[in-house]
């Protein structure tokens, strides 16, 4: 497997792993850069988010004015005084006087006391009952499992406030008893949360090497999965934190905490009365709350992120297309060709900037001409199938370059016109068939409505038209297969369904990505045969994404070679195979292991893909390649070599007896 | 789910009326439309039940008042009056055999007739059923029929209260064949029969003229709806907009509703204070000493705080007698000004130079502003406060289970001996320490068994007694303020703490 | 199918014992309601004719099946404090909190929903505003929103009535701006936090890869959302709205006290206030058979969207 043997040559980092895995279904994962050039701990990582600092700061301040409320008013909370009822802000009471004429200011710092001290019982208590049980339900399961987990169902859907008052109307009011009850019944999220991080942990691999190299339970749990189930927690504890204070205040808004401690719900339930002739006396309280909820939260948030060293969602700012002019063509704009794609370049944002996936990529397909765009996972193959489409996931933008399909810039159109040629005269195979089906829809459902959306066909004439496609590709039961959900059929079922789907207007061109990975290789071979046939049958151009060389040596008339987001070779498919002319395209053939014949998966070449941050400026194969020389630190520009080009500085120079 | 009841099915079934009603008359001003013959109120609370036996006095009144007649009447200067009884007097020296004489030719809204038999078996219910009405004939031992038109209440002691409180809930006679369901059903002899059709539970009650009435010119209005709105500053609203014609508005909106055209009517009310109730020092030793329990009258500023924290809507005052009763005496509520420096020289004669500790409890739903201002004001001399709050549901059992030396209090009621007995009787629930001395004692004995003209002296003396050795330190006493729109003349005489229905007459 | 439902009702019907229990025994832990029924006046005798009229002079448990068997039948009892028929009380303070409920969840949905497809379409500036939306509707205070709405739009505007609540047999114009303020109140958070989730539900359905492959056979993107990306979406929202109307149930609570709507949250304060224990039972009881019933109704909804559920 591909995977393991890149894990042995390199473990990956957990930033690094989307990197490595086959690049299927994951385009964003793939493309977008998942780390930033140099690493932090998670303190510094904290330190370089200005929003978790904000909100540590605020926190901190609110702390601050907690522990010297004493200092900074002489005020204390719950003196009185007859002519501060309701009196106006003033030199003595800065924030005025509330309604039994205490000052506003001095319950205000010290009603932070009672806020901080209510969120942090609830919060312990939640933690305390929640995590260990939690913990063991899902490291242990069995009865004790299936036990608490009632526990916890029960918990979720007792009436909460009910049970607050009915403690209150028992017990007399109380803060420490209520936020105990109040973080008992906040232990059932926690608990469910750590059950459900644990459970899916539990199967990890390196859990079960723990395990069998002799860790205890206790430090396994310690070692292994407190750490991962550290960051829901903070998150969720950040919630619960927040949720205390908000009850509180709810329940001394409700007359039921204790009168004599100064409390911003108690504030609020003062200034309620007082809404008629002082309404200004909620801001104060109101705001602090408010205040302090957000930034708990937004700290929690900072922590998660922290811990989690996760990249911040892109900002994702919807720019105006910006095209940069188009580099030197170094495929010469054919309008007689079917597909001619010239300097294209597709970014996506990333910390500080933005990382271009697709480099200069310029390709050529001509009417009936099977093009195999092959390269290790990452390298911008299937970001470059899915710009000509103009489906770039989220974020992702075609910076400059063109897409000259039949005479017409693909980059250039409308969104609208672009519409008017996908299906119709570009067709897309996707590379999973399961994912690219609708779990809602039946399957001719989703055959017909293209049709009748592009060939204005009746509904009885696209059920006719679907049900003969679904024959066309093979399929034995049409009728069946018509009536189906995606989750009734086998995954070959589905990808001939997606052929059907793809060639169903008679597009001229095709793009497949992978269209054969993730099937077994006797379906793979039929796929294959089909494809051929279509090809044959209506004359299309086809673009097919793989990483299977066998796959390319089968069917493709032409190839490219990405590496790193570039064209490293273009090639007829006889020249790459017996002599290839880019020290990669010779080693990716030269790794294919012995035996396994051309029918395999792109084999391993030793180091790994250069991340999009960590690209050299020179040669970007010169790091991993055997016959790199000084000329390599400059970046080569493609030139052409025999019936193709390449992108080596040593092609021009030397002939190399490459290692094959 | 049947529990929505049909007051969903009606809201349906009328909701396209409504619209056009609405539409039709520009407003939802319902009482106007209906042209002058409708009164409607807004209560302050839901009615519990429409079956005195399940009743309290207080708000529910409103809505037992046009459906049934009680033995006596309660006339606005606290006085009684003849009701369904038209007479009655003590048959023995020692006021314990009461000789009712009945009405004649009354009968229920059902047509049963109304005689003795019917009383007895009213009062028996009331004092067997177990209701918040219990208490006020819990000193009736046995009713006799002694006539069709006549019972004789043999009395367990002497009650001077007795009279007053046939005069309200616990003497209100509910028609025999009503008894089952009388709060469904009610049946009695009052002026009004209730509208079952148009009434919602727990939103209002429509009143329709009883044809059997014996004189219906006493009540002008056809028709009486009782609009029940809790929530004080939505009842304001409502009588604002002329929703309902009369009810108790927030005071803080009075400018509002004397700028809206509205009549405001201001009644004495309850009073709050300080019930000293550990005067033996059980728990709260300093509060033994009369003089300590004086500090505390002198260190409690009660015009200050009803003026800043009260709106002012209010009379200081230094006794729990109701102004304008037998008992009350104006001269009394100038004994203890508020003076600091009096309350401290009174503490270090007493022994407390440096003051001491006192337990009071606190409570969120009655007066919680006025709980940091007393807890400063007593510090002012000393007299350090540790609160500990309770709950409203424990209010009355922690407050009179001895648990608290002293506790803030709203009582209110209007009969002296009521207050007499509970306030200071040693065998009164009300009286936690069981807390008297051999004056008040005697007073109470003397005063049970005194004729109605040689009680009034007596009530003084006993009033006198209390506020000179400060049982008590009240702070103020409140008043309701009754908005009521410009089209009804609301009988108003001084001292006259609630609204009969009889008191609401159309104006002009 | 039957298995899903019988599954369903015997874990609601085990949860409704389970809670009707509990709430039954704290209940028991209540001072004496004796005195708060018959005042302070009343003497001892008469209170100890009240507990044993209550009942109250038995243990707890058979107490606590008498209850439970009088409830199967139908029969909540009779509120210990007004003698009012409990079913007849909560029938008269449902209407008011499901108007209250109802209204705010469909407002909340309607607004979040159409907000979250937005912004997780749009993403951007909208996005980003609703993220902020959704914390800051989090950490804003109902109560204060409430009392802040009221002083503006009721003391200062004079446009809507502060509290209040009108049936809608009285009036369906006043019963609507009775409601205007507190469905406000609710939906400054509702709103966001159905937003957020939706804009997460509908940006997961947008990265699906049959997304891509629908728009990549030429559908228009508009029907590829309206009608594919909804649909997939539509699951996972609709358990938030289901989780919003529970947690209004609660929250109502509050919300009924600032607008002094006589609803169940105002009940259930005042019958544990009152130690009424039969009412709290009927509302504990009322509340619950409604959370299950929403859950219950979500849980079909859901499994009828879902064709691997094959429930249809």
């Amino acid at each position: 497997m591909n995977d393991n043997q890149t894990a042995a040559i390199a473990p990956p980092t957990a930033a690094e792993a989307p990197a490595q895995s086959p690049d299927r279904a994951k385009p964003a994962a793939e493309s977008v850069p998942a780390a930033a050039p140099r690493r932090h701990g998670p303190a510094g990582r904290f330190l370089r988010d200005p929003i978790a600092v904000a909100a540590a700061a605020v926190l901190l301040l609110v702390i601050a004015t907690g522990v010297c409320a004493g200092l900074l008013t002489e005020h204390g909370p719950n003196k009185a005084a007859l002519d501060a009822v309701l009196a106006d802000p003033s030199g003595t009471h800065p924030l005025g006087g509330d309604g039994s004429g205490r000052d506003v200011l001095s319950r205000l710092l010290y009603g932070s006391r009672t806020s901080l001290f209510a969120g942090a019982i609830a919060t312990g208590v939640a933690l305390l009952i929640g995590v260990p049980t939690g913990l063991a339900a899902g490291y242990v399961g069995g009865w004790w499992d299936a036990l608490s987990s009632w526990v916890a169902n029960l918990f979720l859907a007792l009436p909460g406030v009910v049970v607050l008052l009915a403690l209150v109307a028992v017990r007399g009011p109380g803060l420490v008893g209520s936020m105990v009850v109040l973080g008992v019944l906040t232990a059932a999220p926690v608990f469910r949360l750590v059950r459900g991080e644990v459970k899916r942990v539990r199967g990890e691999p390196y859990v079960d090497a723990a395990r069998v190299a002799g860790l205890s339970d206790p430090r396994i749990m310690g070692r292994h999965i407190l750490r991962v189930v550290r960051v829901p927690i903070i998150t969720q504890a950040s919630l619960i934190f927040g949720l205390a204070l908000i009850i509180e205040s709810g329940i001394a808004f409700l007359g039921l905490g204790e009168a004599d401690r100064a409390s911003w719900g108690a504030m609020l339930n003062d200034a309620s009365v007082h809404v008629y002739d002082n309404a200004m006396l909620s801001v104060w309280p109101g705001a602090a709350i408010t205040l302090t909820v957000l930034a708990v939260t937004l700290l929690g948030a900072g922590l998660r992120d922290a811990f989690e060293d996760a990249p911040k969602p892109p900002a994702a700012t919807r720019r105006r297309r910006v095209r940069g002019p188009a580099r030197e063509p170094a495929v010469r704009v054919d309008t007689g060709a079917l597909l001619v794609v010239d300097g294209l370049e597709v970014a996506y944002p990333a910390p500080g900037g933005e990382a271009a996936v697709v480099d200069a990529v310029s390709l050529r397909v001509d009417r009936g001409e099977i093009l195999g765009l092959v390269g290790e996972s990452g390298c911008g193959k299937t970001q470059t199938a899915l710009a000509v489409l103009r489906l770039l996931p989220v974020g992702g933008e075609i910076r400059s370059g063109r897409v000259m399909f039949d005479g017409r810039d693909l980059a250039a159109l409308s969104e609208r016109d672009v519409n008017a040629l996908r299906g119709r005269r570009i067709g897309y195979i996707p590379q999973d068939p399961m994912s690219n089906l609708d779990p809602s829809f039946r399957i001719g459902s989703q055959l017909v409505e293209p049709l009748r959306a592009h060939l204005g066909l009746s509904r009885d004439a696209a059920r006719r038209r679907a049900l003969e496609l679904l024959d066309r590709v093979g399929i034995a039961d049409p009728a069946r297969v018509f009536a189906a959900y995606p989750h009734q059929v086998s995954g070959g079922m589905a990808q001939r369904v997606l052929i059907a789907g793809a060639v169903a207007a008679e597009p001229d061109l095709l793009i497949a990505d992978e269209p054969t990975t993730a099937l077994d290789v006797t379906v793979q071979a039929e796929i294959l045969d089909l494809l051929r046939s279509l090809r044959r049958e209506h004359g299309m151009g086809m673009i097919l994404v793989t990483h299977d060389l066998g796959v390319v040596a089968d069917i493709c008339d032409r190839v490219a070679v990405m590496y790193a987001g570039e064209i490293v070779e273009t090639a007829t498919s006889a020249d790459l195979f017996a002599r290839p002319a880019h020290p990669y395209s010779a080693a990716l053939l030269a790794a294919i292991p012995d035996g396994a014949g051309a029918r395999s998966r792109l084999p391993t070449i030793p180091d790994r893909v250069p991340s999009v941050h960590d690209r050299p400026s020179g040669c970007r194969f010169a790091p991993r390649c055997a016959y790199a020389a000084p000329g390599c630190a400059v970046h080569p520009e493609p030139t052409t070599h025999r019936d193709g080009a390449v992108r080596c500085v040593r092609v021009e120079n030397e002939v190399i007896v490459w290692n094959r | 789910m049947t529990i929505l009841g049909r007051r969903s099915v009606a809201a349906l079934a009328t909701a396209g009326l409504v619209v056009a009603a609405v539409a039709g008359c520009g407003g939802s001003n319902t009482s106007k439309g209906a042209g002058g013959k409708t009164l409607t109120l807004a209560a302050a609370a839901d009615a519990a039940s429409l079956d005195p036996a399940k009743t309290a006095g207080g708000n529910m009144l409103a809505y037992l008042q046009p459906l049934y007649d009680a033995l006596t009447t309660v006339n606005p200067d606290q006085s009684v009056g003849p009701g369904l009884a038209t007479a009655w007097t003590y048959t023995d020296p020692e006021r314990r055999h009461l000789r009712m004489t009945l009405r004649e030719g009354v009968t229920f809204s059902d047509g049963t007739p109304f005689d003795a038999s019917v009383v007895k078996q009213n009062l028996d219910r009331m004092a067997t059923s177990n209701g918040p009405s219990s208490f006020a004939v819990a000193t009736v031992a046995g009713v006799t029929v002694t006539s069709p038109t006549e019972v004789e209440l043999a009395l367990k002691t002497p009650d001077p209260a007795l009279l007053f409180n046939l005069g309200l809930v616990a003497g209100m006679m509910v028609g025999p064949k009503a008894f089952a369901d009388a709060n469904a059903q009610p049946v009695g002899t009052g002026p009004y029969i209730l509208d079952t059709g148009h009434t919602t539970r727990g939103d209002r009650y429509t009143y329709t003229r009883n044809p059997r009435y014996r004189t219906p010119a006493a009540y002008p209005f056809d028709k009486v709806v009782i609009k029940a709105i809790p929530d004080t500053n939505a009842r304001t609203t409502a009588l604002l907009t002329g929703q309902a014609d009369a009810g108790i508005g927030a005071p803080a909106r009075m400018d509002a509703a004397k700028q809206a055209g509205l009549t405001v009517t201001r009644q004495p009310g309850q009073v709050t204070g300080l019930w000293l109730v550990d005067r033996d020092g059980k728990i709260a030793p300093p509060l033994k000493d009369a003089r300590v329990r004086r500090a505390i009258n002198h260190a409690v500023d009660g015009p200050g705080i009803l003026k800043a924290i009260m709106a002012g809507v209010g009379t200081p005052t230094t006794q729990m007698f109701a102004a304008g009763s037998p008992a009350y005496d104006p001269e009394l509520d100038r004994r203890y000004p508020y003076d600091p420096a009096r309350a401290k020289q009174l503490l270090t004669e007493a022994g407390f130079p440096d003051g001491f500790k006192l337990s009071l409890p606190s409570e969120n739903a009655f007066v919680p502003a006025i709980y940091p201002v007393l807890a400063e004001q007593l510090n002012q001399v000393g007299i350090k406060v540790e609160y500990t709050p309770v709950s409203t549901n424990q209010l009355s059992v922690q407050y009179f289970s001895g648990r608290f030396p002293a506790f803030m209090y709203v009582w209110g009621t209007t009969q002296n001996w009521i207050d007499a007995n509970a306030l200071l009787s040693p065998t009164a629930p009300t009286n936690p320490f069981k807390a008297t001395d051999p004056v008040a004692v005697d007073l109470l004995a003397r005063i049970a068994k005194a004729s109605d003209a040689d009680q009034g002296p007596l009530y003084r003396e006993l009033n006198a007694h209390v506020v000179e050795q400060a049982w008590f330190a009240p702070l103020f006493r409140g008043e309701t303020v009754m908005f009521s729109a410009k089209r009804i003349a609301l009988s108003n005489k001084p001292g006259q703490t609630f609204f009969s229905l009889s008191d609401y007459k159309p104006a002009g | 199918m039957i298995t899903f439902l019988t599954r369903r009702l015997i874990s609601a019907v085990a949860l409704l014992l389970v809670v009707s229990a509990l709430t039954f025994f704290l209940m028991d832990l209540l001072p004496d309601p004796g005195r708060g029924i018959l005042g302070v006046s009343a003497t001892d005798e008469q209170l100890a004719s009240k507990r044993r009229e209550l009942g109250l002079d038995r243990p707890v448990v058979p107490r606590y099946l008498d209850w439970l068997w009088a409830a199967l039948r139908g029969d909540l009892g009779t509120s210990w404090t007004t003698g009012l028929d409990v079913a007849d009380s909560i029938g008269t303070k449902l209407p008011v909190t499901l108007s209250l409920t109802l209204t705010a969840t469909v407002v909340c949905a309607l607004f979040g929903i159409a907000l979250g497809l937005f912004a997780a379409i749009r993403r951007g500036i909208v996005d980003r505003s609703v993220h902020v939306l959704a914390v800051a509707g989090f950490a804003i205070p109902g109560l204060w929103v409430g009392i802040l709405l009221v002083a503006l739009f009721a003391v200062r505007l004079d446009w809507l009535p502060a509290t209040g609540y009108v049936p809608l047999a009285e009036s369906p114009v006043d019963w609507a701006r009775s409601l205007v303020l507190p469905v406000a109140t609710i939906a400054v958070s509702g709103i966001a936090a159905i937003a957020q989730q939706t804009r997460n539900a509908v940006a997961t359905v947008l990265e699906r890869d049959y997304v891509r492959t629908l728009r990549s056979r030429g559908l228009p993107l508009r029907r590829v959302l309206l009608v594919h990306v909804l649909r997939n979406a539509t699951p996972p929202a609709l358990t938030v709205v289901g989780l919003q109307f529970i947690g209004l149930l609660g929250g109502a609570l509050v919300i009924e006290q600032i607008f002094a709507l006589p609803g169940l949250g105002s009940l259930a304060i005042g019958a544990t206030s009152q130690s009424d224990v039969p009412t709290v039972q009927g509302v504990v009881l009322v509340s619950v058979c409604v959370v299950v019933s929403v859950n219950l109704v979500v849980d079909l909804a859901t499994g009828v969207l879902d064709p691997k559920v094959g429930m249809r």
